[in-house]
């Protein structure tokens, strides 16, 4: 069955990415600052996954398990620190955070 | 052999008829086997045997009046409940319930699908189930129903976790992901509710908590939070959160009796369909009996059970059995 | 793009429609206003990456993205956004400014460099995959893959989600507080 080539595949996986750093940059709740972190974590791992494919390798979808169990900490660590900045009346805003003392 | 595509589609469309009239019938059997065990009768008005409470019950869930708050987000608040009940009947269909049989020309297989990774593929529906417990609750409006979803997805999430611990011990004495792979181990080998004791009972006390079932049912219950998360659901979209909670049952049980009980392998005849409807209504009849006899655990001792006892439980059941089918 | 037969239609449907709901679902995330929204719209992207990973028959990735990510990660998130509310900036309020418009000149900037690069190193070789057999994309070469040739991976991720475990347990004790003032 041949469906798309691997450069479709690509195409999406970059558009995913830059819509995530598009995300990242411009947003400034860190909760959506942080979804889009996960957007271009997951177009990695679809660019990841396309190579693996186009190879006939299993390597691509070991990297791209490893990059979803790290993508989940960082989601645990980054909720926590969000959290905690809910807890102390901070105002969640990355623009107005702009130092390391509380 | 493989099957034509259209008997598969003939083969869901039957698996899902019967599983909700399971569901129907179930919700009598729950009230009769309830009142038997309470030492009274139980529904015997509409029909003989009162056979015909479920229709009374349908007919009574579509006539009320479905209310919709003012302030509840339409779009989320009405696609909640289709898709819990989505995600608990697309879960059935890698359940093995026989073995092939060739009819006519044509080869229809004992499943309604069988990939390799059948037993995640169900695990995977299952945590897409708890979003429409998240979403039903967020979109209501209300502060009962939020209450009440966080704490039952709350729930479900951590018993989830003991839950697929406690299958590993399986998946690794069949060797094998898929479901079917693991019930013809066990008419190789044997039943693996001999082997896998810690890991049934841990499989069953988790499934109990995860299907929000008496005595894990503190969420939804009446004296407790109003009702939880389906407070600001009436009628058939109440009857739709009704029927995604007894169809995870009835696909738990399926799930238990695949992996634990031999599927649908039988000690003498071999009428496959027919011994797992058996095993299926006995683990069916235990979650009833469970309700009829236990009282309900408080919100902390739920969690401290699912985290401190269950998991480091299968953690534990898991290395030994890993440990032992290396060295055996 | 030879459409044989009827399965490669199909196969072409599939992937148009995931990809434009991948597409579609990822500017919805950065484009609602309130917090909620984009995490529902983040899921759907998540289900929509799994059909892409099934069509690249990487069956074992696409079933433990919809368990771990859309399962699990995502109803984090969710708690914390219903918890802390949904008063999130709207992201054109008050006009674009001009960090903004560098923002998206940038990204799109970008995005065309990396397509033109892939274009120009690859060439046509990207057209054709070797056929690859049953056992691909399956448990067992992943759980061999794991343990042979990238043990190293495997071990450093369990230590990573222990980190991951210990750092949430402490940032959300609730002694951090009294401790600091």
């Amino acid at each position: 069955m041949n469906g798309p080539a691997v450069t479709w595949y690509l195409c999406v996986a970059a558009f995913l990415f830059f819509t995530g750093a598009l995300g990242v940059l411009i947003r400034r709740s860190p909760l959506i600052v942080l979804l889009s972190l996960e957007l271009m974590l997951n177009g990695a791992n679809l660019a990841l996954i396309a190579f693996s494919r186009f190879h006939g390798r299993g390597d691509g979808q070991i990297f791209a398990l490893t990059v979803m169990a790290v993508a989940a900490s960082e989601v645990v660590v980054g909720l926590g620190l969000i959290v905690a900045m809910a807890r102390r009346k901070l105002d969640l805003d990355v623009d107005k955070l702009r130092t390391l003392r509380g | 052999m493989t099957e034509v595509w259209w008997v598969s589609l003939i083969k869901a469309f039957v698996i899902i008829n019967l599983l909700m009239l399971t569901f129907a019938y179930m919700t009598l059997i729950e009230r009769k086997v309830l009142a038997r065990m309470q030492l009274r009768y139980g529904p015997n008005r509409a029909g003989p045997f009162g056979l015909l409470q479920p229709i009374a019950d349908l007919v009574k869930l579509i006539r009320k009046e479905a209310f919709f708050p003012a302030s509840a987000v339409d779009v989320l608040y009405i696609t909640a409940p289709v898709l819990s009940c989505f995600t608990a009947l697309a879960a059935f269909s890698v359940i093995p319930f026989g073995p092939g049989w060739t009819i006519g020309d044509y080869y229809v297989s004992g499943e309604v699908v069988n990939v390799s990774i059948s037993l995640i593929l169900l695990f995977a529906l299952g945590s897409l189930g708890i979003y429409g417990f998240i979403v039903g609750g967020w979109a209501s409006d209300s502060k009962y129903s939020l209450l009440g979803s966080m704490r039952t997805c709350a729930q479900m999430v951590s018993y989830e976790v003991s839950l697929t611990f406690a299958v590993l011990g399986v998946v690794l004495m069949g060797r094998s992901l898929s479901l079917v792979d693991i019930v013809h181990k066990q008419d190789e080998t044997f039943w693996f509710f001999g082997p896998q004791f810690v890991g049934l009972l841990i499989f069953f006390v988790a499934g109990v908590a995860e299907t929000n079932r008496p005595p894990f049912d503190l969420p939804e219950a009446d004296t407790e939070l109003v009702a939880g998360y389906h407070t600001e659901y009436s009628g058939m979209r109440f009857g739709l959160f009704q029927m995604g909670e007894y169809v995870n049952m009835i696909t738990l049980s399926a799930l238990a009796v695949t992996l634990f009980f031999g599927g649908w392998y039988g000690p003498w005849a071999p009428l496959g369909p027919l011994w797992f409807a058996l095993k299926l209504f006995a683990v069916i009849f235990i979650f009833l009996w469970l309700r009829a006899t236990l009282p309900r655990l408080r919100y902390d001792q739920l969690m401290r059970l699912g985290w401190k006892v269950l998991l480091p439980l299968a953690t534990v059941n898991a290395v030994v059995t890993a440990a032992l089918v290396v060295a055996l | 793009m030879i459409l044989a037969d009827a399965g490669n239609i199909l196969v072409w449907i599939v992937w148009v429609v995931a990809a434009f709901a991948c597409l579609g679902s990822g500017i919805a995330v950065i484009s609602f206003s309130n917090p909620f929204y984009s995490a529902l719209s983040l899921i759907g992207n998540l289900a929509s990456l799994a059909v892409l990973y099934l069509l690249l028959a990487a069956e074992f990735v696409a079933a433990a993205q919809v368990l771990v990510y859309a399962g699990a990660v995502m109803v984090m998130f969710l708690f914390v956004i219903a918890y802390l509310g949904g008063h999130a900036d709207a992201p054109w309020a008050g006009g674009p400014s001009w960090q903004a418009l560098w923002a998206v000149a940038a990204s799109a900037a970008l995005l065309v460099e990396v397509i033109v690069v892939i274009g120009l190193k690859t060439g046509g070789r990207l057209s054709h995959s070797p056929p690859t057999d049953f056992s691909f994309g399956s448990p067992a070469t992943i759980g061999r893959l794991f343990l042979t040739d990238h043990l190293l991976a495997f071990e450093i991720t369990s230590i990573v989600l222990l980190i991951a475990a210990v750092g949430g347990v402490i940032l959300g004790s609730h002694s951090r507080e009294t401790a600091a003032e």
